[in-house]
């Protein structure tokens, strides 16, 4: 009975729970969420699926959560500082960042070239000024630090010599891609949530091993991959936004192979969509975005559209219309007013609550059958915009490169995958709108909880090498290492980024794994000064993707 | 429809697997740090900024300017119809009301393109704005452009496409032609005997810096354009006027070019020239970028920014102002200095020969054009080129060019003379070309 792996989805509902091996579904769970107390949410959940489960059998626990969304959400910031060396280019001012900022000078340009030193004596009056303030928490960013952190890796030095009693973290630590303010926001962001997001994990794990629960534990990120929990702790915010990611996987897992597919969740107040695109779930071009904040952390792109079962019928102007305003629970289930749901149930498509119910409120707007009708057809081509919307968006996304032009062809989906609670209402009359198939999943209620369980671990290392410079930096650790003299070919720049994929994989506790790893991007660009080529420049971008772990078989 | 506020659109496509060659100015590289700058600046992130993505423009949307010869897929790469597609691209949003302005900062360039293309003449093989014009023209009905050029080296080629046509205003402002390629450029090209003063070029001496650039632009740019009324404006972007800038001797700098933007204010900004790729590029198009976006640009500077050091001589500036004064004269009394220009008008036609050279392809073409004189339209245009070099050794075409705008006397006189040379056996051309405007459509006969 061994090889058992348990996924938990914490969503802001319901928490679901699912065991699985082989291929099989062994148990299910859903418990509601207490906001408050998400990790007895999470346990009540666990408890339940783990019903005549030996704790020795499971291989692996895995969960989602919006812990880290939540603990933004709730406006825990104010006691990060910034210290910022933007240098020249845009007006540090016009940026959208969470917390205080200090601003000081040195200048790093795009090749890593230090362009101006840093004034040592303005920097410990801008740190003394930021502890005299009150601050215990320090975030010091750099434009280009990840190119060159020695100005971000010179000041924290001096504010641990001033202080000791102070959490001084570096941006390119946080975040080596090129993006300033996102890696300011992401460096504030991590040094205000690491406490908390820790105490949740010691006391998740302290739970788990007083269940004799002794296996790895994981969690899921925005990419639908799974991370280690001990690599995780340094990494938080890499968990943001893992509920899509898991509902994601969940319908991967569900869903015919290599089809172009949405992925349809619908609920009680939204329908999210996703996009699987030859079986490869569609990421955000620019990244996760919280509170209009960019971060420099990879996330699916996500569309959520306000339309959900709860949403309300009204009369305006004589015609039946359906307003996306929650107003309670549908009539059939008990509320006042009709809703989508109520239109739903008496048409059939649902068999949940009682239709007669649910005729009585339709009725108040006019004849039952004709405003279920228009109330559905409505939601169908709300939904319908959204998806077009989608690929529409998807075909627009900028492209660098010739190549990548030439890749995007005219597309539409073939399946459309539904998951929710609305999903078996609604899904199949959408997708017949659309001409595509569709595919309800048996386990479409917690596919959430399966997409936790059954995903696999995802990691990117992202290499630019500078021969001139003789510096190879990596994005992931924001590590800028010397380069040995020597001719490298595009080939060679290859087998260093692999080389220094392999290391960073060991480091977060996911060796052997090299076979799966793709090469998403390798380019070399001639730097060229006055009229011969004095270097090159590679740029090598390697991926291992989401996908699910081999002890599942997908259903066909 | 177009409005003023809202967000700067900017496409960004450096087309990172095509160069000419591994060494040459016009290679992948040449966006590469402006890509850094851009993104590590975060200003895709910005609210103020929506970025788009190129399309490839069609034969038919190529095709509408150019005589390529023998025909649109000889001429135009992927690359090349990805760049104007670029520029369509933007020119859509902008049409439609999406963005208040846009900048494609794309490449390969194109403001070298003459009218009929034999070959790559000064890195260019088609000519992103022209084509842009003509599609703004057909879909959105636009009729008067103006096009600032501030590209270091002439636009020829736009100063040539749009020679004849008095709907399109071309400013240009480069460095002297007596002192860098491609030679031409001067105060009294301007324009075509119906298109009198619609083409003015501002020679400036080499080592003018920012003072003699807005100058310029003050006193000569804006008012002319202020009278003109154009429904858009675009602004030709070279980046070469830049100090660092290895091909060419001026002294602009990133916050000269901010300031001109931000004066100019044009409603779509192409890029064209600029290979000092690390010392100017990421500084002059960020600071392009936030001007046209409205955003702060005091913090954009050069890592070896020297203002004194880049001052505009009084000499300098002296021979500035008398141009200056000179074009403001013609642009104020076109009637009188038209007389003087064009002193023999009597006939029907008025023609001019040329001569043009391919440098990148070594081509040498001998053109004839003729443009035939109307009251009530631009008239049409016959060109009669021979071209010999490169990896075709000799062509002769013929081509017949009605505008858009052609009247119905103009349109039927030019199709009827396409035809007939058609059914001249004797006709000494490799290739007969109709580019019909009205009637949105191009004949080839071999």
């Amino acid at each position: 009975m061994a090889d058992i792996l348990i996924g938990i989805d914490v969503g802001g509902t319901f928490t679901d729970a699912v065991a699985v091996r082989d291929g099989e579904v062994l148990a299910t769970a859903k418990v509601p969420t207490q906001p408050n107390a998400l990790e007895r949410s999470l346990l009540g959940a666990l408890d339940q699926v783990m019903r005549g489960i030996a704790p020795g059998d499971v291989t692996r626990v895995s969960f989602s959560t919006t812990l880290i969304t939540n603990l933004l959400a709730q406006g825990l910031l104010p006691d990060v500082a910034l210290l910022l060396i933007p240098g020249p280019g845009c007006d540090p001012a016009m940026y959208h960042l969470p917390g205080r900022a200090w601003i000081v000078g040195g200048a790093v340009d795009f090749r890593g070239r230090e362009i101006d030193a840093i004034d040592l004596e303005e920097v410990d009056a801008a740190l003394e000024a930021t502890y005299d303030t009150g601050f215990r928490r320090l975030a010091v960013v750099g434009k280009f630090s990840s190119r060159n952190p020695l100005h971000e890796r010179q000041i924290v030095a001096r504010a641990l010599r001033l202080h000791s009693d102070w959490h001084v973290v570096a941006g390119h630590t946080v975040s080596g891609q090129l993006n300033f303010p996102r890696r300011a926001a992401a460096t504030a962001f991590t040094l205000a949530v690491e406490e908390p997001y820790r105490a949740f994990f010691t006391h998740l794990c302290e739970a788990l091993s007083a269940r004799g629960l002794t296996c790895p534990i994981v969690i899921l990120k925005g990419d639908g991959g799974t991370l280690p929990l001990a690599a995780a702790e340094r990494l938080p915010l890499q968990s943001i936004f893992s509920g899509p990611a898991a509902s994601v996987l969940g319908a991967l897992a569900l869903r015919p192979k290599g089809a172009t597919s949405v992925v349809v969740d619908v609920g009680g107040t939204t329908t999210d969509l996703a996009l699987i695109l030859d079986g490869e779930p569609l990421l955000a071009s620019r990244g996760a975005v919280l509170d209009g904040m960019a971060l420099p952390v990879r996330a699916f792109a996500t569309r959520s559209l306000p339309v959900g079962g709860d949403d309300v019928a009204v009369l305006g102007d004589g015609k039946v219309l359906l307003r996306p305003v929650r107003l309670g629970m549908a009539a059939c289930l008990g509320g006042s007013e009709p809703t989508l749901t109520d239109a739903l149930r008496y048409l059939g498509e649902t068999q949940v609550g009682d239709a007669e119910a649910a005729r009585l409120a339709l009725e108040k707007l006019g004849p039952p059958a004709e405003v279920a009708n228009v109330l559905v057809e409505q939601a169908l081509s709300r939904i319908e915009s959204g998806i077009e919307a989608m690929f529409e968006a998807w075909q627009k996304e900028p492209v660098y490169r010739l190549w990548e032009l030439r890749q995007k062809g005219e597309r539409r989906p073939d399946v459309l995958v539904g998951v929710g609670a609305g999903a078996s209402s609604l899904v199949p009359r959408l997708a017949q709108r659309l001409g595509a198939r569709v595919l309800i999943p048996s386990y479409a209620p917690v596919a959430n909880a399966l997409g936790a369980a059954v995903a696999r671990p995802t990691y990117t290392t992202t290499v630019h090498i500078d021969t001139e410079r003789r510096t190879l930096a990596v994005a992931e650790t924001g590590v800028v290492e010397p380069l040995a003299a020597g001719r490298l070919t595009l080939d060679g720049a290859c087998v260093l980024a692999r080389d220094r994929m392999a290391r960073r994989g060991a480091e977060l506790g996911l060796e052997s794994m090299a076979e799966d790893v793709v090469e998403v991007l390798a380019e070399q660009f001639n730097v060229v000064e006055g009229w011969g080529t004095v270097g090159q420049i590679f740029d090598i971008h390697l991926e291992r993707r989401c996908g699910l772990v081999k002890e599942w078989k997908l259903e066909t | 429809m177009r409005r003023k506020d809202g967000k700067l659109g900017l496409l960004f496509f450096p087309a990172f697997d095509w160069a000419i060659s591994p060494t040459h100015p016009e290679r992948e590289e040449r966006l590469l740090y402006t890509r850094d700058q851009i993104v590590e600046e975060g200003l895709l992130d910005l609210d103020a900024i929506a970025e788009y993505a190129p399309r490839q423009a069609t034969d038919k949307e190529i095709a509408r300017v150019h005589i390529c010869v023998p025909d649109v897929a000889a001429q135009a790469t992927e690359a090349h119809r990805v760049a104007a597609g670029g520029a369509l691209a933007l020119a859509d949003a902008w049409a439609t009301g999406e963005i208040a302005n846009g900048f494609a900062i794309i490449r390969p360039p194109g403001h070298h393109a003459m009218r009929v293309v034999h070959g790559n003449r000064g890195f260019c093989n088609i000519h992103n704005e022209a084509v842009m014009v003509a599609h703004l023209r057909k879909t959105y009905g636009i009729r008067r452009v103006a096009i600032v050029d501030t590209d270091v080296h002439h636009g020829d080629g736009t100063q040539e496409i749009f020679y004849h046509d008095p709907d399109v205003l071309v400013i240009g402002l480069h460095q002297d032609g007596r002192t860098l390629y491609p030679g031409t450029g001067f105060v009294d090209e301007l324009g075509g005997p119906g298109a009198f003063a619609r083409n003015l070029n501002v020679p400036l001496p080499p080592g003018t810096g920012d003072e003699g650039v807005l100058y310029v632009l003050e006193h000569l740019v804006l008012p002319v354009l202020a009278d003109f009324k154009p429904e858009v404006v675009i602004n030709s972007a070279g980046q070469d006027n830049h100090y660092s800038d290895p091909l060419a001797m001026m002294k602009v700098s990133a916050q000269g070019y901010a300031r001109l933007n931000a004066l100019l204010a044009p409603n779509l900004a192409i890029l064209e020239g600029g290979y000092a790729i690390q010392s100017a590029l990421p500084y002059v198009n960020l600071g392009i970028i936030l001007a046209m976006a409205g955003l702060e640009t005091s913090y954009v500077r050069e890592p070896d920014y020297d203002p004194e050091g880049l001052r505009t001589s009084a000499r300098h500036m002296a021979a500035i102002k008398e141009t200056v004064e000179l074009l403001q004269a013609i642009w104020e009394q076109p009637a009188m200095m038209r007389e003087r220009f064009y002193p023999d008008l009597s006939g029907e036609t008025f023609t001019r020969e040329k001569r043009i050279f391919y440098d990148t392809d070594n081509i040498v073409e001998l053109q004839e054009e003729t443009v035939r004189l109307c009251d009530a339209c631009p008239g049409w245009v016959r060109i009669a080129s021979r071209a010999r070099g490169g990896v075709f050794g000799q062509r002769a075409i013929w081509s017949m060019t009605i505008p858009l705008l052609a009247c119905e006397r103009c349109a039927d006189e030019a199709r009827e003379q396409y035809w007939a040379m058609v059914h001249t056996p004797t006709a000494p051309y490799d290739y007969l070309y109709l580019q019909d405007g009205p009637a949105d459509e191009v004949t080839l006969k071999h």
